[in-house]
């Protein structure tokens, strides 16, 4: 079983993700803000992360940049949650070494397909 | 048609070979002139594989023995076909390029040149 | 809120997102209501709730006051970041809702589900009127003014760019970044639009949304290419990195390209400015192509014009003259003029290389003939004028095989010069033939100062002559085979009773036959003559024939 760490301070956005992915079957574990996110990332080393962009602490670009400069947690696929539908935060975060993005509101069926996608890949 | 070059010492030896039609032969004029420019001594095409030339070949061919004029070197043809030699010899041609059976013939010919 | 005067462009903007958004909203509110009251409503109680929440959140910051300027300054940051919390609660409510409905329809809450439909149709709803009433300003733009953009295009490399996207935001983007490269934009936000405006309005490039309401991107990509005069307009398809399957059904489907959203500047000014490069010289070569055809066209009419329009008629001598131009034009011609009453000239050349160069360089050939034999000068002396002429100034040594003989026509001989052109044949009346003898002379225009000589032959009554040029005997069969003289001379010995004029057709008639479909790549010519004789000696003559 597929294990997803969720990275997310919204509590109503983790709930309600969680608990949706959950449903399709997958582990999840949720992280609050950008350090609880890298701390948590490396020591369960999740098949994958779902990262909200705008976070406290430290924010989604730099939590990010943060594990693709790890060795031992480069390889975990990291799908950006956006806010802005803009150009720039989509460079920004593909940039900052995240594998994809999805805008919110999430597009259920899409994500699990960027997921799976992902997953497959390694 | 294939065209290729080699050197004797300063005698530029062109082998001419194949279907010289008109539309190779801006082709055929443009590598010609280009060996010219390297100011040989002497100049000889052979052409014993040369099935045919089309009047733009003849045309660069004349070019070349007019440059040849102002350099002091003739272009000589070996191993003209029936074919072309009837070509040459009906244009009146033969007067202006010295002719031999083969590619050593013509260059003995350039190197002791009979008066 | 800052006490103190509102200004007043954020007051407008709030009443736009009260004017624009709020009737979507209120459905919302009515949905979120709904379902709190629904049948089965209590399994999901807590997930309600929090619809309720958001729902709640989102009305109180449509009808709220104006948004307040921050430290950021700028209305620009303002807008985005009311847009922004306007999106959150819709986060909120379009994920519970879809939650919600999960679950739903696991345990059968039919009542919910209903209710559900609605909230989600209302969600979708809200999200666009806010696209409308707080469009996306472009950020990425903005960074480019402080100077962080890429360099300006060349003019040339702009063009007429039509959008086809059903996303405000995206058309926003796209139309705001193109318009600063220089280009001219259009946009539209559906398939069927994007058609119509196609058909009746220049583009230099279509950027298509594969997913659109109506007609959908690759329908409309089918749609234009199957536009004949669209065929080169470049379509890009806009589509999102997961649909490769799609993006390559279009690409076979004549799409040149594909750009994934989102959009990334660097590859957009890319890859439209690789459509465009090669839409201009798809063009420029269809121009040269043009160009082609039409100095093929003036060739063949200079060729045309200066042909004879008919042999001159005799009593004594019949002639026919024919010329089949290859497509290359390849610089034949022959003419046939009266010198005085029993004297008649005869021409026939051939112009080194094709096309114009070669029609031109035979217009004057023909017309200096012309002139010095009408000045009563012999064959080899015309050829010899003609040759310090042409001779002369010739860096391009250009040059003309040549035939010209001077018929007498109460004696029936032909006096002639040939400039290395091919001997022409004598058809006795008896059906033997024999070839004209060269005089050695070199081609016409060659080398100044060039000697020509002069022969003559003598035509018995009933006798006929061939001049051709080297497009009858150098004719190509199948397996490479050449027609040759030997196989003119049989031909013509077959055909000796022959007017001029069946000669010629019959010798155009065994070529094409031997060709046998081959394409022809030179002209084919052949002038025919017949000397009649004087009348008191034509009697009981059977080759006695109209010219």
């Amino acid at each position: 079983m597929s294990r997803i760490l969720l990275v997310e301070d919204n509590e109503m956005n983790r709930d309600m993700l969680s608990r949706r992915l959950l449903r399709k079957g997958y582990e999840v574990a949720v992280a609050t803000d950008g350090g609880e996110g890298v701390a948590m990332a490396t020591s369960e080393r999740p098949d994958l992360i779902l990262m909200d962009m705008s976070l406290p602490v430290l924010n989604g670009w730099d939590a990010t940049r943060r594990l693709k400069a790890d060795a031992a947690t480069r390889h975990i696929p990291v799908i950006a949650l956006t806010a802005h539908a803009m150009a720039a935060d989509r460079e920004q975060a593909l940039g900052a070494g995240c594998d994809d993005y999805e805008t919110k509101p999430i597009e259920l069926p899409r994500l699990l397909e960027k997921i799976e996608t992902l997953l497959r890949r390694d | 048609m294939k065209f290729s070059t080699s050197r004797e010492g300063d005698i530029a030896v062109i082998t001419v070979a194949g279907r010289l039609s008109s539309a190779v032969a801006e082709s055929f004029q443009t590598r010609l002139m280009a060996v010219l420019d390297e100011n040989p001594k002497g100049v000889v095409v052979e052409v014993s594989e040369l099935e045919f030339i089309a009047s733009n070949g003849l045309r660069a061919l004349i070019l070349a023995a007019k440059r040849g004029h102002a350099g002091g070197y003739r272009v000589h043809l070996c191993g003209m076909r029936w074919q072309i030699r009837e070509i040459f010899s009906v244009s009146g041609l033969l007067r202006i390029f010295p002719h031999h059976a083969s590619l050593a013939e013509g260059l003995e010919a350039i190197k002791s040149p009979i008066r | 809120m800052a006490a103190g005067a509102i200004d007043p462009r954020l007051a407008a903007i709030a009443e736009r997102v009260r004017h624009v958004v709020g009737p979507a909203t209120a459905s919302i509110s009515a949905s979120a209501a709904a379902l709190a009251a629904a049948p089965n409503s209590q399994d999901v109680a807590d997930e309600i709730a929090r619809i309720g929440i958001a729902a709640g959140q989102l009305v109180e910051m449509v009808e709220g006051g104006a948004p307040a300027l921050g430290d950021d300054g700028g209305i620009e940051a303002a807008c985005s970041r009311l847009r922004h919390d306007l999106r959150t609660p819709l986060v909120a409510l379009k994920g519970y809702g879809e939650l919600v409905l999960e679950i739903a329809a696991d345990e059968h809450l039919d009542g919910v589900t209903r209710e559900l439909g609605r909230l989600l149709e209302g969600v979708a709803e809200v999200m666009v009127a806010i696209e409308r009433a707080l469009p996306a300003p472009s950020r990425a733009m903005a960074a480019e003014d402080h100077g962080e953009g890429l360099p300006p295009l060349h003019p040339s490399l702009r063009g007429r760019i039509l959008i086809a996207d059903d996303s405000q935001a995206n058309r926003d983007i796209l139309v705001q970044y193109l318009g600063r490269e220089g280009h001219e934009v259009a946009a539209v936000a559906d398939g069927l639009s994007a058609l119509d405006l196609v058909m009746e309005q220049p583009f230099d490039l279509v950027l298509l949304d594969m997913i659109m309401p109506g007609m959908n991107g690759d329908e409309v990509l089918k749609a234009i290419k199957a536009e004949p005069r669209l065929r080169l307009l470049p379509v890009i398809m806009i589509s999102a990195l997961d649909a490769v399957d799609r993006i390559v059904h279009c690409i076979e489907a004549g799409a040149e390209d594909y750009l994934p959203k989102p959009f990334n500047r660097v590859l957009l000014r890319a890859r439209i400015g690789a459509c465009l490069e090669k839409k201009r010289l798809r063009e420029i070569e269809l121009a040269y192509l043009r160009a082609v055809e039409s100095e093929l066209t003036i060739a063949h009419e200079v060729q045309q014009s200066i042909l004879p329009k008919g042999f001159p008629p005799h009593r004594a001598l019949a002639g026919h003259g024919l010329m089949v131009p290859a497509r290359d034009i390849g610089g034949d011609f022959y003419d046939f003029f009266v010198l005085d009453d029993d004297h008649i000239g005869i021409a026939l050349g051939d112009v080194s290389g094709k096309g114009i160069p070669a029609a031109v360089y035979m217009a004057m050939v023909r017309t200096q003939l012309r002139a010095t034999a009408s000045f009563g000068l012999a064959p080899a002396e015309c050829l010899a004028r003609l040759n310090q002429h042409l001779a002369a100034d010739n860096p391009s040594a250009m040059f003309v095989s040549l035939f010209f003989g001077i018929v007498d026509c109460v004696s029936g001989v032909v006096t002639y010069a040939n400039g290395g052109h091919n001997p022409p044949i004598l058809v006795r009346a008896d059906g033997t033939t024999e070839w004209v003898p060269g005089t050695g002379d070199l081609l016409v225009g060659v080398l100044p100062d060039s000697d020509y000589h002069e022969a003559g032959l003598a035509l018995a009554p009933g006798d006929a002559l061939l001049v051709y040029s080297d497009g009858v005997v150098e004719a190509v069969g199948p397996a490479d085979a050449v027609f040759g003289e030997a196989r003119l001379a049989s031909v013509l010995s077959g055909m000796a009773d022959r007017s001029p004029a069946a000669l010629a057709d019959g010798v155009l008639a065994v070529v094409r036959n031997f060709e046998a479909g081959q394409p022809a790549s030179d002209d084919l010519t052949c002038v025919a003559i017949r000397f009649l004789g004087a009348p008191t000696t034509a009697t009981a003559n059977s080759h006695q024939e109209a010219p």
